[in-house]
């Protein structure tokens, strides 16, 4: 909320540099988020309040007008004007040569300067609003209080700071600046000044001229109003609408400034109905029939159904309760007798209605926020004495008051014992009760030891409970001077999660093995759900009822495809390098029951894709080579090193993959995912064609049940040294790599064998390849002599050829 | 052949020879070399031979380069023999062997940790060690834990701090009960309500408002909520553990501001602050020139919220906290946008190798 000092200083008296001021207030909870201030600039001398004494057209040009203004110090000056709204014997700001500025074509704080305008010649200027600083209004010039004396300087009579406070939706108190005047009364050790709302009325009752019923009490426990007759309509006084413009209101006639202002004074809404539009002397308060319209003051009209609220007359809505006032009953300059509302209305329902219209209003905007019923009496009585002030007319004897419960306000025991419990630090009741009273609250008992009863300000509707108290002393005291310590309650017993770990430890595998963790949105489309089949039918995915992009509607249920749109994206960028990417996250499938608490199920995958060259960034004595199947399966098996169970890898044939090109996964006897490259169909749908992308897709849910950290069991490692041969063998291409090592490694005196080439060509017949394997041969026993080597590479040649038809090439 | 030809030819030799000396490693390969050029059938020998098929008057010329040529050649076999043989002296003024040290060195390929994760991480081990527990909860949450256990009611105009997004399941009351959660908070009931004090949990995890993007604000992020739960728990309390928590993570001479702030299910409600890093107080672009940075909202549990997980809040107190991950990461690493951390950007992930 804008709160302009010096509307504040009306109320409290405030000493400290605004700037400190702030920074008290933020630090007690209102939030200041800006200060401005209006006149900063200005120099005392060259802007000054004028009286026009003498108005003449321009010689030269129709809309321009030369006024001759009396400067208060003897001289005069004649100028040009072009505003419409001048005229003779206002009393205005006038810029002489040499002031600071705003100039609203350039947008920008300039020196003014003299001009010839039309042949005549200029001196300085007749100022707007505008080009004070003062508020968006350039329409014409601004136009001071008849009263003001003539040569006071602009700075003395017009500069003003507004801090706008960004508040918290617990304080609609201070949604005001009388709440906020408390405020800084509590702060500043100072008392708040009441405003005036004691008026004379004239010799009839309200009962005679207007009933009020009230057919929904829930939604509006309490409601006020007050009768004037024979107002006069028209703009309000300069000090008024300089309030509400300050406050970022627009002024529009004299009675419904008035409205706005104690809105902005006591922040409760108001609204003023031209009486004499009513239909009868009733006003109804009651639920909304179906498809009731209404129109209100802003034009639209609102199709009503229950149970949102209304004000009605005998026939008719006249204005949608809490939040807009009808155009039926609008005040406009014929009114003369009016029926003024404060009321209070019931804070969920204001917020369901504004809702479902769409209509967020300054009053919706409070009432939604829980005011307290009590300010209504309060404003009704303020706004009733303006407009008799302001306004002319005649008060009603009386107001009309709904509330009738007479008991007294719920009291609340604060006890030094909590204060401590909560604050950690003893504080005696006394001191406590200081801030409080700064603070408006009241005593109801006597003080009892260590235990007093307080009650609530009127204005406070966050305060229920003895620590909404304890808040409001340690704020105030200041959260900086409480004292700190460190937990010393006991250590909680080790929730085990062997899950987390796994992951963890899989995670810091992958990037130990170069790839690069990615974080993407959780969201996908149909399209895709559909296009990587993983519902039997497309209804089973979860859609988000308002999706942040309509295009992107639906959780995931697998993580594959936005990694691999994040894949497509960085090739678009980054043509030259390999990409090696993964990420770890939440999938999305459907709930599993149909009960009230039902939840989706979430399951967490580990997704990764490379593509391209094998080696990034610098080429210098790196060989490059495209990224293959087996570059992915080595990151899968490097991922599972420490962890416990055996990794293999059995040819299968998945949808999105190219055939013959994938691997089902499994760690011990249980299916964990797959690894291989991604079908062309799916590279064409993602523009990633250039070269093969190998991805790997597993079920970290799976893996958390099969598997955890591995502790190692040492061996000792032989005392002898190990030789090695590399067998070319030829083999029909049914028996792969996996069986021959296990044949192989089945000899007592091989201690390891892996393959280290693979041939397939020319000097091999059809069906048949080479492949090259390396045999480490060692004992724990002696070091091994090269007959014993001999011997057991026979009985190897022979074993295999034995079992599966393999030869030695070089034989 | 004439003298240019001949000149050439000793020209090429001389190259070819210094060339593949530097390849050379053994002195197998030294003495091969050595043959090659310098031995009876040599090219170098057979080269001082062609001597006398010159023309008479070049060959004075010719001879004594082609000598020096021998001459070099012999030193520098000698100076690498002695080099294979370890004999090299340190600091040898021979340009042979010498590196071009400026040359890169083989590129080791790294992988990095997305920098949430690793934000993520060093928050989770600063508590860790304060005895703190890792866990985590469900991103598809019930209106009653995202909201309701906490505190905030329906039609509370505090749920405007948390715009939702719902998910498309109406239950025949007309309400819808599902969304992703706003926050991490509905951790602290569920973790209560499946424990008895004492408590000490710390819940990472992703968390979503329905929110327009810009620099500072992105729909989906990664909130990190804490919360302990004890018979003597007090709010010095919790100025002291995240006044430590910012001292480990921003530097050990970091001051904690808290100013009373509003959450629901907390009361007192406080942010927290610390003097900025950038400027040490002094105001500067980093702390919007205040010489304070927020870094997380905290309180004092809500009575109401112990009451309704079943603890007594007469005899039980605690306090909660909830950060973002990225605004942390984006303080540490100077970071002014963050859809940075959803661009998935390789360029910009590689920048945060550990």
């Amino acid at each position: 909320m804008k709160i302009p000092i010096s509307w504040l200083r009306e109320y409290v008296e405030i000493e400290d540099e605004i700037s400190e001021l702030a920074h008290s207030l933020t630090m007690a909870g209102l939030e200041v988020g800006s200060v401005e201030h209006i006149g900063d600039h200005w120099d005392p001398d060259s802007l000054v309040v004028a009286e026009v004494i003498e108005l003449i057209q321009h010689p030269d040009a129709d809309r321009l007008s030369l006024p001759t203004l009396d400067l208060g110090d003897g001289k005069t000056a004649t100028v040009v004007c072009g505003a419409p709204n001048l005229d003779l014997g206002q009393k205005i700001i006038f810029a002489k040569e040499g002031a600071n500025l705003f100039n609203p074509r350039s947008g920008k704080n300039e020196i003014l300067k003299g001009a010839k305008i039309r042949g005549v010649e200029s001196r300085g200027m007749v100022c707007s609003a505008l080009e004070l600083g003062m508020g968006e209004d350039n329409g014409g010039i601004l136009v001071l209080d008849p009263s003001t004396p003539v040569g006071v300087s602009a700075k003395e009579l017009l500069s003003d700071s507004i801090i706008e406070t960004e508040l918290t939706p617990n304080r609609p108190d201070c949604l005001s600046i009388l709440g906020t005047a408390y405020e800084i009364a509590a702060l500043t050790g100072k008392k708040v000044k009441e405003p005036k709302s004691s008026y004379n009325c004239g010799e009839f009752h309200i009962s005679d001229k207007v009933q009020v019923t009230v057919q929904d009490t829930i939604n509006c426990p309490r409601y006020t109003g007050s009768f004037i007759e024979n107002v006069t309509i028209g703009p309000s006084p300069m000090w008024l609408q300089d309030s509400l413009t300050k406050s970022g209101q627009r002024p529009i006639n004299n009675v419904v400034d008035i409205t706005n202002y104690v809105m902005l004074e006591y922040g409760q809404p108001l609204h003023a109905f031209d009486f004499d539009k009513l239909d009868g002397k009733e006003v109804v308060v009651r639920q909304a029939s179906n498809d009731e319209v209404l129109e209100t003051l802003d034009s639209q009209e609102r199709s009503l159904k229950p149970p949102m609220l209304v004000i009605a007359d005998t026939s008719r809505a006249i204005g949608l309760a809490g939040i807009m006032g009808g155009i039926n009953t609008e005040i406009d300059e014929t009114t003369t007798n009016i029926f003024l509302e404060a009321a209070n209305f019931n804070a969920a329902n204001t917020r369901s209605t504004r809702t479902a219209l769409g209509l967020n209003t300054e009053a919706s905007y409070r009432f939604e926020r829980a005011i307290r019923h009590e300010l209504a009496p309060l404003a009704l009585k303020r706004a009733t004495f303006l407009i008799k002030e302001i306004c002319g007319g005649i008060p009603a004897e009386g107001i009309i008051d709904t509330f009738t419960s007479l008991s007294d306000p719920d009291s609340i025991e604060i006890t030094e014992k909590r204060f401590e419990k909560i604050l950690g630090v003893s504080v005696p009741m006394k001191s406590v009760w200081e801030i409080l009273e700064n603070l408006g609250f009241e005593k109801v008992e006597p003080d009892v030891d260590k235990v007093i009863n307080v009650i609530p300000p009127i204005w406070r509707s966050d305060i229920s409970i003895q620590d909404d108290v304890i808040e409001e002393y340690a704020r105030i005291y200041g959260y900086d001077n409480l004292p700190t310590s460190s937990l010393a309650s006991s250590i909680p017993p080790q929730i085990v999660q062997t899950g987390q770990i796994v992951r963890e430890h899989l995670r810091d595998k992958l990037v130990s093995a170069g790839m690069n963790e990615t974080i993407s949105y959780s969201t996908t489309d149909l399209e895709t759900i559909n296009l990587f089949k993983i519902f039997p039918v497309s209804s089973d995915a979860i859609e988000i009822a308002n999706p942040m992009d309509s295009s992107r509607s639906f959780l995931r249920p697998t993580l594959l495809p936005n990694l691999l749109e994040t894949l497509a994206r960085n090739r678009r960028i980054e043509q030259q390098n390999g990409l090696k990417l993964f990420e770890i996250g939440r999938v999305f499938h459907p709930l599993q029951t149909d009960t009230v608490d039902s939840m989706p199920l979430e399951k967490e995958e580990v997704v990764g894709a490379i593509t391209g060259p094998n080696s990034s960034a610098n080429l210098w004595k790196n060989a490059e080579r495209l990224m293959d199947f087996y570059d992915a399966k080595g990151i899968v098996e490097h991922m599972f090193l420490g962890l416990s169970g055996n990794l293999s890898f059995v040819e299968t044939e998945r949808e999105i993959y190219e055939k013959g090109k994938v691997a089902d996964i499994y760690l011990g006897k249980s299916l964990i995912g797959q690894v291989g490259e991604l079908g062309q169909g799916l590279r064409e749908f993602y523009d990633i064609t250039s070269n093969p992308v190998i991805v790997f897709h597993l079920d970290l849910e799976e893996i958390k049940i099969v598997t955890s950290i591995q502790s190692v069991d040492y061996s000792e490692p032989s005392r002898y040294p190990s030789s090695f041969r590399d067998l070319a063998l030829i083999t029909s291409n049914d028996v792969n790599s996996e069986s021959i090592v296990k044949t192989i490694v089945k000899n007592k005196l091989v201690s390891d064998s892996f393959p280290i080439d693979k041939y397939e060509g020319d000097e091999v017949p059809g069906g048949k390849h080479s492949i090259t394997v390396r045999v480490i041969f060692q004992s724990d026993e002696k070091t091994l002599s090269a007959k014993e080597i001999d011997r057991s590479h026979n009985q190897i040649v022979k074993s295999l050829e034995h079992q599966y038809g393999i030869t030695e090439r070089y034989s | 052949m004439d003298q240019d030809s001949y000149l050439k030819l000793q020209d090429d030799i001389e190259k070819e020879a210094v060339s593949a000396l530097t390849e050379i490693a053994s002195l197998d390969d030294l003495e091969s070399w050595r043959v090659d050029l310098l031995g009876r059938n040599g090219k170098v020998t057979g080269l001082l031979r062609g001597i006398s098929e010159l023309p008479v008057d070049s060959r004075r010329e010719a001879g004594g380069k082609a000598n020096s040529l021998k001459n070099s050649l012999t030193e520098k076999y000698q100076d690498h023999k002695s080099y294979l043989e370890g004999n090299s002296s340190i600091g040898s003024e021979s340009g042979t062997n010498s590196l071009d040290v400026t040359l890169p060195g083989r590129n080791i390929e790294f992988g990095t940790l997305h920098p949430t994760t690793a934000a993520v991480r060093e928050i989770c081990q600063v508590f860790e060690s304060m005895g703190f527990q890792i866990i985590e909860g469900p991103e598809v949450e019930l209106d009653t834990y995202n909201f309701q256990k906490l505190n905030i009611p329906e039609e509370h105009p505090a749920r405007d701090m948390w715009n939702s997004l719902w998910i498309d399941r109406v239950l025949p009351d007309g309400s819808r009960p599902l969304l992703l959660r706003t926050h991490t908070s509905p951790m602290q009931i569920r973790t209560m309500e499946s424990q008895n004090p004492p408590v000490r949990v710390v819940v990472p995890g992703k968390t979503y408002r329905y929110e327009a993007t810009d620099a500072t604000h992105e729909w989906q992020f990664c909130q990190i909520e804490g919360l302990a739960v004890d018979k003597d728990i007090t709010f010095s309390d919790l100025k002291g553990t995240l006044e430590e928590f910012a001292r480990r993570i921003f530097g050990d001479r970091r001051k904690a501001r808290f100013r009373c702030d509003f959450f629901p299910f907390v009361e007192p409600g406080a942010e927290v602050s610390i003097d900025c890093f950038k400027c040490e107080g002094d105001g500067c672009r980093v702390c919007g020139n205040s010489g304070w940075i927020e870094i997380m909202g905290a309180g004092m549990v809500h009575p109401k919220v112990l009451e309704g997980v079943g603890y007594d809040p007469e005899i039980y107190s605690g306090f909660a906290w909830g950060m973002g991950a990225e605004r942390i990461a984006m303080l540490k690493h100077g970071i002014d946008d963050i859809r940075q951390f959803y661009s998935n950007d390789v360029r910009f992930l590689k920048q945060f190798s550990q």
